[in-house]
């Protein structure tokens, strides 16, 4: 078996960086909470309850890949479910990442379309991210890590100045009446949050790397609840400022919301912050994402520098992102619930369970029989 | 990597200069009102009134062409669907028109009665038109209003945007609520829309004649067109379409004079009003109760001829006097919007939504579905608290 061999490192502040902005940009595009289900009025609670499902799916994924800390998911998947399963996991991991940053950047794209640049086609918004994201990725994973930190603090503060000046425009009406059609159609717009939470399979890559290694799992688990806790604080001021209707039939409800109020007499668009947000998240997960991909793909097919692999990997990427979804439609449709939780559900919690009892049966195999 | 880098950096300045979208600004030409109305044939009409900066310190007047001269000029065109009608302006334009400037938007009588839900949904699904933009029905010809001059502005779209969103000022009429505001009110359950109008004066191009106390500008901004989901039902006047405001919370400021107790009016400018509307469902029956608080300040008074020494404010049974004439006319005029709301079946107060937010349960078991059936017919209690904070800069009343 070749195991993962890496001089890199990146603290676990900079991993924490990375995922809360990944997940809080491709929550934010679209705000599935509001376009996916039926919560309505109550997404801030669907919100609550995808972000506590999703800390304990981090700390699942955390947790097992402190088990074997000095090897990446790709490593331990052949060790726990034997060469062909673990082979086949780890083609459904680099698979993951491929999704992951294809959609993030397509959904990106779209954006760019749809409200400030008709005429430029998808290809070309689609390349533009995609080569910044590989050419990061080449650098490797610590100037990625380092651009992150540094992006954090805009990034949170872009988003928090976009609620800010939509705040004087929310009617709390509009959140009214809170849990009253049971947890119904609040867990049907759980699912696909939840699934989108499939980033954190990145985790199982970066472990070894990470530094300090005391606080590895920590930092997976918190950056799991901040995020989801910002995305309940979001779906609450964007139905509360857009009402549920407008705002569950918007392709981006967050750039909707942030393009129909006027703060101040003065200052009277904002949607700029918030759309520089997205592309700062953009480029933070989408080069996190080729770069998992570039080194899953060089352990399974054995290339000794990850780096060779990541212009291959990085123009699957952008071809993905151009031919696997036709139009919007296409793209919105596709994290429709059942079909994109299920989907999830399959090629990355059934691994991980089957993992998880692997483990659990050769550690017990290992007290009871002393081998 | 040193060339990587270059090409990266050539690459991003690239993509940077937007070569398909680019958009110079001298060749573009800015709407900053947009007006929609419908024709004998069924036709959107679009009118766009355009800015022309370069004159607008002049003071020339309007004219229906473009002209270096003119601060403002309109353009009128026709199609199937207002996205057509829109479009249909550009062929008369040497320039790219565009609508991400528009302060206000406008709406024929004529096409509120027929529905504005296709000019909602062109506005909330164009990537440039915003719903942070003024909307308001006009009475009258809304062709002649965009190309009227109004004195506070060379460009009226402005005056009209300003007179819809007034900051400090007393407006006894509908504040404007703003395209985002009027969308969510007809997408909420029991809630009906209630624009501001923009009446033209007699003489301006007025088609209904309903007349104006203002001799000075074209317009007058007064009164509210009650909707029934999309369809506009109704007029409201000024007292009726302050009163659906009070009731909603949505006015604070508004001129109510009272009779005083030592004769003559005491003038009252109401600062506050703050409002519940709470159901009730008592044996089958919904009922409501809206309670209103309302705070104010004596703004003047009448009746100080000689001898006469006017409202003795430190004398508490004279404020309570005053505080309860003030709460009679908040009623009085809460119970008129109330009366028009139930004429119209138009549930413009919002007393359906209450039911919807706070008896989710009833308005789910079938008082939803037959809420305009019961609306005439549901008893509304009102009670509204009055409160006077000062008499204004004098402790007693001038008396000569």
């Amino acid at each position: 078996m070749r195991m993962a061999k890496t001089t890199e490192v990146m603290s676990t502040r900079q991993l924490a960086g990375i995922l809360f902005m990944m997940r809080t940009t491709v929550v934010i595009s679209f705000v599935p909470l509001i376009t996916t289900g039926s919560a309505a009025q109550d997404a801030w609670a669907a919100g609550l309850i995808a972000g506590l499902l999703l800390t304990l799916a981090a700390w699942a994924v955390a947790g097992l890949a402190a088990r074997y800390p000095k090897l990446t998911v790709i490593d331990y998947s052949r060790m726990l479910l034997g060469r062909f399963f673990g082979t086949v996991v780890s083609l459904a991991i680099s698979w993951h990442f491929l999704l992951i940053a294809a959609t993030d950047v397509r959904i990106y794209a779209e954006l760019m379309r749809v409200a400030f640049m008709p005429n430029t086609p998808i290809w070309f918004t689609t390349v533009a991210m995609v080569f910044l994201a590989s050419l990061a990725a080449w650098f490797g994973i610590e100037p990625i890590g380092r651009a992150a930190e540094a992006f954090l603090p805009f990034f949170v503060a872009f988003i928090a100045l976009t609620l800010l000046g939509a705040a004087p425009s929310v009617n709390v009406q509009n959140l009214q009446p809170a849990l009253a059609r049971g947890p119904g159609p609040i867990f049907s717009s759980v699912w696909t949050p939840l699934s989108i939470g499939l980033q954190w399979v990145s985790v199982g890559m970066l472990f070894p790397q990470l530094t300090p290694e005391d606080q590895r799992v920590r930092s997976a688990v918190v950056a799991a609840a901040v995020s989801s806790a910002v995305l309940a604080v979001v779906a609450a001021v964007l139905v509360g400022v857009l009402g549920t209707n407008l705002s569950s039939k918007s392709l981006f409800p967050f750039l909707k919301m942030a393009r129909s109020v006027r703060p101040t007499r003065t200052i009277e668009r904002i949607e700029i912050l918030g759309t520089v947000a997205w592309g700062l998240g953009l480029f933070a997960g989408g080069s996190t994402m080729v770069y998992c991909g570039s080194r899953a793909m060089a352990q399974i097919l054995r290339i000794q520098e990850s780096r060779k692999v990541v212009p291959a990997f990085g123009a699957l990427v952008a071809l993905y992102a151009m031919y696997a979804y036709e139009d919007a439609f296409e793209l919105v449709g596709f994290f429709r619930p059942p079909g994109f939780p299920l989907l999830i559900a399959l090629t990355a919690g059934v691994p991980y369970a089957l993992m998880w009892a692997s483990h659990v049966a050769r550690h017990l195999v290992r007290r009871h029989f002393g081998r | 990597m040193r060339l990587i880098a270059a090409l990266a950096a050539l690459f991003m300045a690239f993509s940077a200069a937007g070569c398909w979208d680019r958009k110079e600004p001298d060749d573009m030409v800015f709407a900053v009102a947009l007006g929609f109305d419908i024709d004998k044939d069924g036709d959107y009409v679009a009118i766009a009134q355009f800015a022309n900066p370069m004159a607008a310190k002049g003071g020339v007047g309007p004219t229906s062409q473009p002209a270096g001269s003119a601060p403002f000029w309109t353009n009128c065109a026709k199609g199937r669907t207002p996205f057509d009608a829109l479009s249909n302006l550009s062929p008369a334009l040497s320039r790219e028109m565009t609508v991400s400037n528009i302060e206000v938007l406008l709406i024929s009588e004529r096409l509120a009665r027929r529905g504005i839900a296709p000019i909602m949904d062109l506005v909330a699904r164009d990537n440039e038109l915003r719903l942070a933009v003024s909307a308001a029905v006009v009475d009258g010809s809304l062709q002649s209003l965009l190309e009227s001059q109004l004195p506070e502005d060379p460009i009226p779209a402005l005056a009209i945007q300003r007179m819809l969103n007034p900051i400090h000022s007393i407006d006894p009429s509908a504040m404007s609520p703003g395209l985002l505001q009027s969308i969510a009110d007809m997408l909420r359950p029991g809630q009906d829309l209630l624009m501001p109008v923009l009446r033209l004066n007699a003489g301006a191009g007025s088609e209904s004649g309903t007349g104006s106390t203002s001799t000075g500008s074209p317009v007058t901004h007064m009164g509210s067109a009650a909707f029934h989901r999309d369809k506009m039902i109704g007029w409201l006047d000024g007292h009726e379409s302050r009163g659906a405001n009070f009731a909603r919370s949505r006015s604070q400021h508004a001129p109510i004079s009272v009779q005083s107790p030592a004769g003559g009016l005491v003038s009252i400018h109401i600062t506050h009003v703050e409002s519940t509307i709470t159901p009730r469902y008592v044996d089958g029956d919904v009922s409501i109760l809206i309670r209103a608080k309302v705070e104010g300040h004596v703004q003047g008074q009448t009746g100080l001829d000689e001898g006469q020494a006017g409202v003795n404010f430190a004398d508490p049974e004279s404020l309570q006097h005053l505080r309860s004439r003030l709460a009679q006319c908040v009623r009085e005029d809460i119970e008129h919007a109330l009366a028009r709301s139930k004429q119209y079946k138009s549930d413009f107060v919002g007393l359906g939504n209450a039911v919807y937010r706070r008896l989710p349960q009833v308005w789910r078991a079938g008082v939803g579905e037959r809420w305009y059936e019961l609306l005439p017919d549901v008893p509304v209690q009102v009670e509204v608290e009055a409160t006077l904070t000062s008499s204004g800069l004098l402790r007693e009343s001038l008396h000569y």
